[in-house]
């Protein structure tokens, strides 16, 4: 069985952004990436696939600049056998078509069993990439799983993907298919210095994007990016911890005085 | 391409859900600046409700698309049956709640029909043609997005736009009321199995009884600090305890303790985030809260922005001061 699993390399959520010089986005410069949190655990899936089975090969992919071969080589070390890195440092893919169509481009080949991903970026956080993905390779497709079992054949995976309220639903994808996973589908372990070694022994290959052909149609223009403004509404209490405490307590207990 | 904009509805089992009230007003606003007209779709097996409901409820004019393989959501349906309709309208927008049900198949639909696709926008800006904003970083970045020429396909972020409901009887059956267009709806499952739904466990805990919560979130650190949350819960007699999503998915607390948009939605008197950051996925879970109290570490945290009150510093030596003044 051979797995791909989609990474994408994301800035710290608690990072203070700056905005770009095109006013288009975020200025990378001075920003610490990791693998976005949510294809952790679609490479930890993966990885458990991979324990029930036996005989499934892992292969890790990223669009992204050079620098991501960092994240790739993370992610490998969860255990993957392969890693790639899709290089779009000329021309950046601008939106999750864009993505999806390098990356299918480059996995339509390979004809994997199953492709996943995390449910979204924690950066751009549309949830679109891996569905787009998956339209592009025709491939079945569910999106948020909570949790998924590939049926006694292969055939088929069965998956609950969780809705509004902790609601589960039940559906059924013919393989090959496609699907993005949610956090807390699984309990992403620590990597084994054996596959984080294993990681760093081997070659990861940088494709370049203009390799793979076909300018992508894009989706959305990005017309202006700018700071979020605080709304001022919040009162922000001043003065030492003590003083701060007291002032809360106050507020507090004038409102629940029990 | 026509002015027409589709606003499909979401439903479960039958019963219509808020969010397509609210992509329909949205879908009236868009219609305000670009002289379109709205038009609802909603996909279900013959027979089911909500298609006169929306009518009605929405004010619009709506266009039922059945099929037995429609009486669950089914990924593979709705887009065969959209695309189809799609084919035939060529509308300038489709509007999708951005909900679990909706981010599963609309980024698809647009890729498939060629249209191309704006996720969980918050506002429409005024332009000829209009723009639409979206946040990116957890709040932090606002962007104004314009789709690419051609349809577009867009989903409504949950809450951003006002449910406002024509206020007219609703009716129970389509029959009952003029509006509605029933169309057979073009179903290609392609082997895709809609398998029901799994039985919610009973919850032990309901938070909708507190009257205080204290939630605590990544900020806490370590499952140890979770003491010094249960401390400060235990001030208040009807006090209990949340958390962000994240300290579930790690199993620092179990699932009955979860606020958010796949937890449970509280509006309690007082709701004190203790190291939240205030995504949205939480915020939708809490913000209506009577007063809501943030402390946290980084001032950036979007969580300032729904908070009345909010303390910058570390809970671990914030938390034990103000038990101390609280239980003064």
């Amino acid at each position: 069985m051979k797995i791909l699993v989609c990474v994408k390399s994301v800035p710290s959520p608690e990072s203070r952004f700056r905005i770009n010089a095109s006013g288009t986005g975020y200025d990378e410069s001075g920003l610490t990436f990791h693998v976005n949190e949510y294809d952790l655990y679609a490479m930890e899936e993966a990885a458990r696939i991979k324990e029930r089975f036996g005989d499934v090969s892992i292969t890790v992919v990223s669009v992204g600049p050079p620098r991501v071969v960092e994240q790739v080589r993370k992610a490998m070390g969860l255990g993957a056998e392969e890693g790639a890195v899709i290089d779009d440092s000329e021309a950046p893919a601008g939106d999750a078509l864009a993505a999806a169509a390098l990356l299918a481009n480059w996995a339509r080949a390979e004809r994997y069993d199953l492709v996943l991903c995390g449910v979204m970026s924690e950066n751009m956080q549309r949830g679109a990439t891996g569905p787009m993905l998956a339209e592009l390779l025709h491939l079945p497709c569910a999106t948020t799983v909570i949790a998924e079992r590939i049926e006694d054949g292969r055939k088929s995976i069965l998956c609950e993907r969780e809705l509004e309220g902790g609601v589960r639903e039940r559906v059924r994808l013919p393989l090959p298919a496609l699907i993005t996973v949610q956090s807390g589908i699984n309990a992403p372990r620590y990597a084994s210095l054996s596959n984080v070694l294993r990681a760093k022994g081997r070659e990861v290959p940088v494709i370049k994007a203009a390799e793979l052909g076909g300018a992508a149609r894009r989706s959305e223009a990005v017309r202006r990016a700018y700071l979020h403004k605080r709304s001022g509404a919040c009162e922000i209490l001043t003065g030492d911890l003590d003083t701060m405490a007291e002032k809360l307590a106050e507020r507090i207990r004038a409102r629940v005085p029990r | 391409m026509g002015k027409e904009i589709l606003v499909v509805a979401e439903h479960g089992g039958g019963a219509l859900r808020p969010e397509s009230l609210e992509a329909a007003a949205c879908g009236r606003e868009l219609a305000e600046l670009t002289g379109g007209s709205v038009t609802g779709v909603v996909l279900s097996a013959p027979g089911l409700p909500p298609a006169g409901e929306f009518a009605a409820r929405a004010g619009i004019e709506v266009v039922a698309l059945t099929h037995p393989e429609l009486d669950l959501y089914n990924a593979e349906a709705y887009l065969s049956a959209l695309a189809a309709l799609m084919n035939e309208r060529r509308p300038a927008y489709v509007l999708i709640p951005h909900t679990a049900t909706g981010w599963d198949y609309a980024a698809r639909l647009a890729v498939r029909t060629g249209a191309s696709y704006l996720a969980a926008v918050t506002a429409i800006m005024a332009g000829d043609p209009p723009a639409f904003t979206r946040s990116i970083c957890h709040g932090k970045i606002a962007m104004e997005v314009m789709p690419a020429e051609g349809t577009a396909v867009v989903t409504v972020m949950p809450g951003a736009f006002a449910n406002s409901m024509v206020a007219t009887k609703v009716a129970p059956t389509d029959e009952e009321i003029g509006g509605v267009e029933r169309l057979e709806a073009a179903v290609d499952l392609r082997g895709t199995r809609a398998r029901g739904y799994v039985e919610a466990k009973r919850r032990a805990l309901d938070l909708g009884q507190a009257e205080v919560i204290v939630a605590a979130g990544r900020g806490v650190e370590k499952p140890e600090n979770l003491g010094l949350i249960r401390e400060l819960a235990a001030c208040f007699e009807r006090g209990a305890v949340g958390a962000s999503r994240p300290l579930v998915d790690m199993g620092w607390l179990p699932l009955d303790h979860q606020v958010g948009q796949t937890g449970q939605t509280v509006a309690p008197r007082l709701y004190l985030a203790c190291g939240i950051s205030g995504a949205i996925q939480h915020t939708a879970g809490m913000k209506n809260s009577e007063l809501i109290v943030a402390i946290n570490l980084d001032p950036g945290a979007m969580i300032f922005d729904v908070a009345r009150l909010g303390v910058v510093a570390d809970l671990v030596e914030f938390i034990p001061a103000l038990i101390g003044k609280l239980r003064r």
